[in-house]
């Protein structure tokens, strides 16, 4: 378990070849486009406008600055939902250079989560200077702890999409799986309304939904300036315990022969 | 000092296609396969000793299993069981067109292989020059998508990438032959070059006189098995009976 740490998430070099391949995969995605890297941001603030006024001016959910709380939750929500989406499939769509090249099998699963914090901070810098300009956006003293809770959702969300990524050779019934999950932690996680418009029994039962512990910490500190409470952390280990330990099981059993699966 | 040591290795890989598809097939007992698939013998009970100095040659017709011992050297393929010691860098000169990305520049896909290769940190500007020199691409077309390149094109720039990197073994399969008759005159004597220079040379090849040129020492494999080794002559005229034979 220590060697995968130091020789995988603790090696410089590995996050250098992860940075270089999210780059050239940035220039190809948004290279051919016309607009190019405009893209970027028009994709979620589509979103935002259409939820913000569906929620707000259709389905009347009472939040205080609406289009804000929408950003950071829509934003964080479709960062981790594409970067589960295209990362299992990482492993099988690389197998020919995973043939040829003594590379750590993970290289293109890791790259596809920076690639997509990448577009994350990206439309959040600049949907949020549009909130900004309108005057909807609130500054508070305890954002400057965000970069950690941060990174722990990338913590978090590499390990998940390297675990999915091993398994998928095995089981391709696993995107039907995932897709399916993901709709359902669309609905059940408060992104579209506040938390207290859940029942009691609704948001006890939240701390056992990944999705909840991974977004709701981070928005609120966002949003509304609230620090996780103790509970909160515990589960944030929790969950960060347990994908760690399903990873390695995953890897030590599946990981080794991966190469004729694809 | 680089070594080579591998002591009764066997590889065995995964048919995959020979899986059990479906769940009704699986509760109904209509499919033959099994939830892993069914192996496949790659290498059997390879044994090398292969030290610093030695120049290497493996002969064997196709799907022998030349390439996968190359793969298993590299570390690509996990051994069954044996021991799989290799000291030194790995210079790969295999099928490296699988590394190129057509969507990217031909400047980028020196980057990417690279990167691939795990010596990003060897990569400079001046390094990037010599490459594009080496390989005649002109600086116009450097920076262009390379699906806009020719098939020759894109076979002498990977070749060049590839050629200028370092590491103390380098494997080759099938790697003199890339591009018009004058690269490969350029670029076979920078592999000599290249060859002389590395503590440990291993080549694939089906040309018999290269590799009577280039190693002191032979392989032969069949079925995955070596089934003969010695000095490069005796070697190249013992496949050639086997062949003649056919």
């Amino acid at each position: 378990m220590i060697n995968i740490i130091k020789n995988t998430f603790l090696s410089k070099y590995y996050w250098q070849q992860c940075i270089e391949v999210a780059k050239l995969s940035l220039e190809i995605l948004y290279g051919k486009t016309i607009l190019g890297k405009f893209w970027l941001t028009a994709k979620p603030l589509t979103q935002i406008i259409f939820i913000g006024f569906v929620f707000s001016k259709v389905m009347l959910v009472a939040t205080p600055n609406y289009p804000a709380f929408t950003m950071y939750n829509v934003l964080l929500m479709l960062f981790i939902t594409t970067s589960i989406n295209y990362s299992y499939t990482a492993i099988t769509e690389n197998i020919s250079i995973l043939k040829r090249f003594n590379i750590n099998k993970s290289l293109f699963t890791s790259s596809n989560v920076l690639q997509n914090l990448y577009i994350y901070l990206t439309s959040l810098t600049i949907i949020g200077g549009i909130i900004f300009i309108f005057g909807g956006l609130e500054f508070h003293l305890n954002m400057i702890f965000a970069p950690i809770y941060l990174l722990y959702i990338v913590i978090v969300l590499i390990i998940t999409c390297c675990t999915f990524s091993i398994i998928y050779p095995y089981l391709t019934d696993i995107s039907f799986i995932i897709d399916t999950v993901l709709m359902i932690a669309m609905w059940v996680t408060p992104i579209f309304y506040p938390i207290e418009q859940m029942p009691i029994w609704m948001q006890k039962m939240s701390y056992f939904n990944p999705f909840f512990i991974l977004i709701v910490p981070f928005t609120r500190l966002l949003h509304l300036g609230l620090l996780p409470t103790l509970n909160m952390h515990i589960a944030m280990f929790g969950l960060l315990f347990l994908v760690f330990m399903i990873f390695y099981i995953v890897r030590k059993k599946l990981s080794r022969n991966i190469i004729y699966y694809c | 000092m680089s070594h080579i040591f591998l002591k009764n290795v066997n590889v065995v890989g995964i048919d995959a296609t020979k899986r059990v598809n479906g769940l009704k097939n699986i509760l109904l007992g209509r499919s033959k396969g099994s939830i892993i698939g069914s192996y496949v013998s790659i290498l059997q009970n390879i044994s090398l000793n292969i030290k610093s100095g030695m120049r290497i040659g493996i002969l064997g017709k196709n799907g022998s299993g030349k390439t996968s011992l190359l793969r298993t050297i590299m570390g690509v393929y996990p051994q069954k069981n044996g021991t799989v010691d290799v000291k030194g860098t790995i210079l790969p000169v295999l099928d490296l067109s699988a590394g190129i990305k057509m969507e990217l520049s031909g400047r980028k896909n020196i980057k990417l292989l690279f990167l691939y290769t795990g010596r990003l940190k060897d990569y400079n500007i001046d390094i990037e020059a010599k490459i594009i020199e080496f390989s005649g691409i002109s600086k116009d077309k450097i920076d262009m998508k390379m699906k806009n390149y020719s098939s020759g094109m894109c076979a002498r720039l990977i070749f060049s990438a590839i050629i200028f990197q370092h590491g103390d073994i380098a494997l080759m399969d099938e790697a003199f032959a890339t591009g018009d008759a004058e690269f490969i005159n350029k670029s076979y004597k920078y592999m000599e070059k290249k060859w002389n220079d590395v503590d440990i040379g291993i080549t694939i090849s089906h040309n018999v006189e290269e590799i009577r040129k280039l190693c002191d020492y032979c392989y032969i494999m069949e079925n995955g098995k070596i089934s003969n080794e010695g000095k490069t002559n005796e070697m190249i005229q013992s496949y050639n009976n086997t062949i003649h034979l056919l």
